[in-house]
């Protein structure tokens, strides 16, 4: 038996295990999904309660090998992120998100240099966004250690097909000699971005 | 402003990869850069209210859009991104990665896993005409984004890698669980060209 429910404007929504409503919405009781504008994928709500949403951008990227030689000498590298483990929306590709809709994004990044020498001085991680950039700068002298992991989150404002790469630079070794680490186990250059408003 | 007076060019895996997802490609970019403007234009309006309010020079503010972008971007104060980043210590440079991409000069000598777009092999021109801006949706675009081309392009290239991606994602299991398939391209664009072909072959939404 449907139920039908009626808004302030008096237009009907019918539940009928999947009935389509006026507007497009689509309640389907039978699978416990809550889809709009004539999609097929929306929001799931498990029988135990659990809220799933298969189509919400949300992705996980890792670089699998060792990028040699691309900064050290001042060289703004973008981060290739060639592995990817989940893409829910197909939202990356090159390098590159692109927000598919208008919203707040939360982006989490961490990228392990190496093959630093006393004489790197600097460095840079940059979050590049079309609207603007987020950096963490970090300066040294007689560094003693010849690896470090850079890291930043940042929950950011990105209008549709606004794009966000990732960018290291690193000063003073007088060439570019300084690697981006990679590994296909135990991630140490990784980004991940997910639409959280 | 017009930006691409001379067009763009793009492999026709990538225009039928648009198509998967877009009835029109070229409306769908012209509204994208329009709503970008708006958008800029509603941020850079809710940036400035609280500095113009606190001005005491300020005594009325103009209630159209256009003119109250004009008094923004007439004041001492005002930057454009690329005059934000040029004041920056260091200096923030100019980025161009998507239009470095899309012109197959991005990670050369740098990285060979993935091998670089060749432009010349391009046959499918859009925006033959090129695509002309207002000279308010420029400057507010202007305000926030280093170069509007650039902008485009990975609003393009990314359309078109989400149309890729959600093809591949939709037609790889039926061909797998197709008998009358023993083997699949090994490439992206072949595993493309092999699904535009099939008789099954819808874009989304039909």
């Amino acid at each position: 038996m449907p139920w039908t429910f009626y808004n302030s404007s008096g237009e009907a929504m019918i539940i009928d295990g999947g009935v389509q409503n006026p507007a497009g919405a689509n309640f389907d009781i039978s699978s416990y999904k809550l889809v709009g504008n004539g999609g097929s994928t929306g929001i799931a709500i498990s029988a135990n309660g659990e809220v799933t949403m298969a189509a919400q951008p949300c992705v996980l990227v890792s670089n699998s090998a060792k990028d040699s030689n691309v900064t050290g000498n001042n060289t703004a590298a973008t981060i290739d992120f060639n592995s990817e483990h989940f893409d829910q929306n197909a939202d990356f590709a090159s390098d590159t998100f692109t927000a598919p809709v208008t919203g707040k994004y939360a982006i989490s990044v961490a990228v392990t240099i190496e093959g630093l020498t006393g004489a790197a001085d600097s460095w840079n991680l940059i979050i590049v966004t079309s609207n603007r950039s987020y950096r963490l700068d970090a300066y040294h002298t007689n560094l003693a250690y010849s690896q470090v992991t850079l890291n930043r989150s940042i929950i950011t404002d990105m209008d549709a097909s606004d794009t966000a790469t990732i960018q290291v630079k690193v000063n003073g070794e007088g060439s570019d000699v300084v690697d981006i680490s990679g590994s296909g186990s135990v991630f140490n250059t990784f980004f991940s971005a997910a639409l959280v408003a | 402003m017009i930006i691409f007076s001379t067009g763009l060019k793009l492999f026709t895996v990538e225009h039928n990869s648009l198509l998967h997802v877009l009835n029109n490609p070229e409306q769908w970019l012209r509204d994208d850069i329009t709503e970008k403007a708006k958008l800029r234009r509603e941020a850079l309006f809710a940036e400035w209210r609280p500095r113009l309010f606190a001005d005491a020079s300020v005594t009325e503010l103009p209630a159209s859009d256009d003119e109250m972008c004009a008094l923004i971007m007439a004041r001492d104060d005002y930057k454009t991104r690329l005059q934000q980043d040029a004041a920056q210590d260091p200096v923030v440079p100019i980025d161009k990665h998507a239009t470095a991409k899309f012109n197959g000069t991005s990670r050369s000598g740098l990285d060979l896993r993935r091998a670089n777009r060749v432009p010349g092999d391009a046959t499918v021109t859009l925006f033959a005409s090129g695509i002309d801006l207002s000279d308010v949706d420029t400057k507010c675009m202007l305000a926030y984004v280093q170069d509007i081309e650039d902008w485009a392009i990975g609003a393009l290239m990314g359309k078109v890698n989400s149309g890729k991606k959600k093809m591949i994602a939709k037609y790889e299991p039926i061909i797998r669980a197709d008998p009358s398939v023993t083997t699949m391209p090994a490439t992206e664009d072949g595993l493309i060209t092999m699904i535009l072909a099939r008789s099954d072959y819808q874009r989304l939404g039909g």
